[in-house]
């Protein structure tokens, strides 16, 4: 397994790298220089804009800052935002926490919820059970993001005020209060998850079902139960790992939204923020940050595989 | 193929005789989406008819009205028709959304079915670049392409377009090798037929199917980005009638209006509910051994 990880590493360092490149491109294919557009809308004089320039380093060769951009992002320097003139690597360690919290959470939920659900429908194929996950989890993956939080926030804060609007508070000042802002955002991402894992298990269990070995299974008169947990389920749940890996990753693009929406002071400030003040900067860490947590994430899913699955060999 | 595994973008092929239930089943989806969805199609078309307002009309005396006669979903904060409003989104949202999918796969699926016939140096290289693509989370790569160019509907397309490609070339690419490995492929390009004419009289009538079910999962998927970046002010502007600046537009005024936030949130959800159904339902009619999720 360990030629198999090493290779997967590799894999994994080379797309990083390209999206590094990426966005360093990006970032000078804009439309007009980043200063320039800045400053010109605010009047600034050409000396002024040059000075900036030279500041930034923006007057160098595209080699040279190139080379200066990975320098930086190798001694984990995001750079300088533009509108703040503040470093930006405290931010992010800032409010990446806060973000992970939440998909922690929203991850536990949706799994406890959906792998069940899935177990059951698959199990119940056919019948209401089955009928009743179906239509719930189609309702879990139509519903948008925004909209279930804001009705959740209609309902459960402004109506029924079981649960405080929007906010923040952190853990180490007041844990239950904490807790209590935490329980919206989390069942909004969570439920989209649970509709998913709900899904793939179900899809999963069936496909496991119709195997042959499941019937000499029952054929050898095992019990129900064992056949499906110790049979089934276990050949089951790996491609179910494998999509929720891959699904926890957009649940980190999901969580913009929904921290939005439940004024957690996460990630998506920083990123809505920095794209309404067209802070290039910011935006570029913030994505850098999250594709690489992502494809870290893949990279753990792959392995957690390799390791479940001991027919999984790779040459 | 790549020695990684990609179990969520490589649909796995396997040979399952459809039970009668399940045969059903996805007749009963692709009726209800597509009855929901031709709804919608028609709201938008018959906009300008059907609307009994101007949706930017504003009447500074029916602010905030309850559902009544003229206004029949009542109006919004500054006296503008709801129902109005809602019809014509659907235009916008439609219209995004389907001009996104529409580039995505017209870049996407000539590039997987390439890669898929001629193998592969290139589909190494595209699936790299694919790899690349969807290492971002679509939200994410959405905000960063308003940073850079503004926002607008039309860069809100391209963002749908440059997002969705990926998935299409990967899908095509899939249903490309399989297809190829078919007797009646090797017996065509035994009597000499072209590349060209295999790829277009053999190979791109039997990967339609997959095709077209990707289509309407991407029409969801566009729809809910392009509301989702209106919700967060990043897409469609005020005074546009979009969804999503609905919803935000209702979210500030929802304790006093409660109703107003339920139209739109019913419109997003029902339209992406339409063809999640309606692509759900193709997926097992029409290829039941196609059975990726």
């Amino acid at each position: 397994m360990a030629p198999y990880i090493a290779r997967r590493l590799l894999v994994t360092g080379l797309i990083v790298w390209v999206i590094v490149s990426l966005v360093f491109l990006l970032l000078r294919l804009a439309p007009g220089d980043v200063v320039q557009v800045l400053l010109a809308e605010g009047g600034a004089s050409p000396e002024l804009i040059q000075a900036r320039r030279r500041a930034l380093g923006l007057d160098q060769p595209l080699v040279v800052q190139y080379g200066r951009w990975l320098g930086q992002l190798i001694r984990l320097d995001l750079g300088t935002s533009l509108a703040t003139q503040r470093p930006i690597g405290p931010d992010i360690a800032r409010a990446l926490p806060r973000s992970l919290e939440l998909v922690a959470t929203a991850l536990g939920l949706g799994l406890a919820l959906g792998i069940p659900a899935g177990i059951l429908a698959a199990s119940r194929r056919g019948r209401r059970e089955d009928l009743i996950v179906s239509f719930a989890s189609m309702g879990g993956l139509s519903v948008p993001n925004f909209v279930s939080a804001t009705l959740l926030l209609l309902c459960f804060s402004l109506l029924l005020r079981w649960f405080p609007t929007a906010g923040y508070v952190s853990f180490w000042e007041s844990p239950a209060t904490h807790l209590r802002f935490l329980v919206l955002p989390t069942v909004t991402l969570g439920v989209t998850l649970a509709a998913i894992a709900a899904r793939f298990t179900r899809s999963a269990m069936l496909e496991v079902l119709g195997q042959d070995y499941i019937r000499t299974a029952h054929a050898k008169g095992l019990a129900q139960k064992y056949v499906r947990y110790r049979h089934a389920l276990r050949n089951a749940i790996i491609p179910v790992v494998t999509i929720i890996g891959v699904e926890s990753g957009s649940l980190l693009g999901g969580t913009v939204i929904v921290e939005y929406v439940f004024n957690w002071p996460g990630m998506s400030t920083l990123l809505i923020q920095g794209a309404s003040r067209r802070d290039y900067p910011m935006v570029q860490a913030v994505v850098l940050a999250v594709a690489g947590l992502f494809l870290v994430l893949n990279l753990v899913v792959d392995v957690i595989n390799a390791y479940i699955d001991p027919r999984i060999h790779y040459s | 193929m790549p020695t990684s595994i990609h179990a969520s973008t490589t649909p796995s092929v396997i040979v399952l005789p459809p039970s009668p239930r399940r045969r059903l089943l996805p007749e009963r989806r692709l009726s209800i989406g597509a009855s929901i969805l031709g709804l919608f199609i028609l709201g938008g078309l018959l906009a300008p008819v059907l609307a009994p307002f101007d949706p930017l009309k504003q009447d500074y005396q029916r602010m905030l009205a309850p559902p009544s006669v003229p206004h029949l979903l009542g109006t919004d904060e500054f006296g503008r028709d709801i129902l109005s409003r809602l019809l014509w989104g659907g235009r916008i949202s439609l219209l995004v959304a389907g001009g996104g999918v529409v580039m995505a796969g017209v870049i996407g699926v000539p590039l997987g079915l390439l890669a898929g016939y001629y193998g592969r140096m290139t589909a190494a290289l595209l699936m790299r670049v694919t790899d690349v693509a969807m290492a971002l989370p679509p939200i994410l790569l959405a905000i960063s392409v308003v940073a850079l160019f503004g926002p607008g509907l039309a860069n809100l397309a391209a963002v749908i377009g440059l997002t969705y490609f990926p998935r299409f070339a990967r899908l095509a690419y899939v249903a490309t090798l399989t297809v190829k490995a078919n007797l009646f492929v090797e017996a065509g390009r035994a009597m000499g037929a072209s590349a060209p004419r295999i790829l277009r009289r053999h190979i791109v009538p039997n990967i339609l199917a997959p095709v077209l079910v990707e289509v309407s999962l991407a029409l969801g998927f566009g729809i809910l980005l392009e509301s989702g970046l209106s919700f967060l002010g990043l897409g469609a502007q005020p005074p546009s009638p979009s969804w999503g600046l609905m919803v935000a537009d209702a979210r500030q005024v929802m304790s006093q209006m409660p109703l107003y936030l339920v139209w739109p949130s019913l419109a997003v959800a029902g339209v992406i509910l339409a063809f999640n159904l309606l692509g759900d339902g193709m997926r097992d009619a029409l290829d039941p051994r196609l059975r990726g999720r």
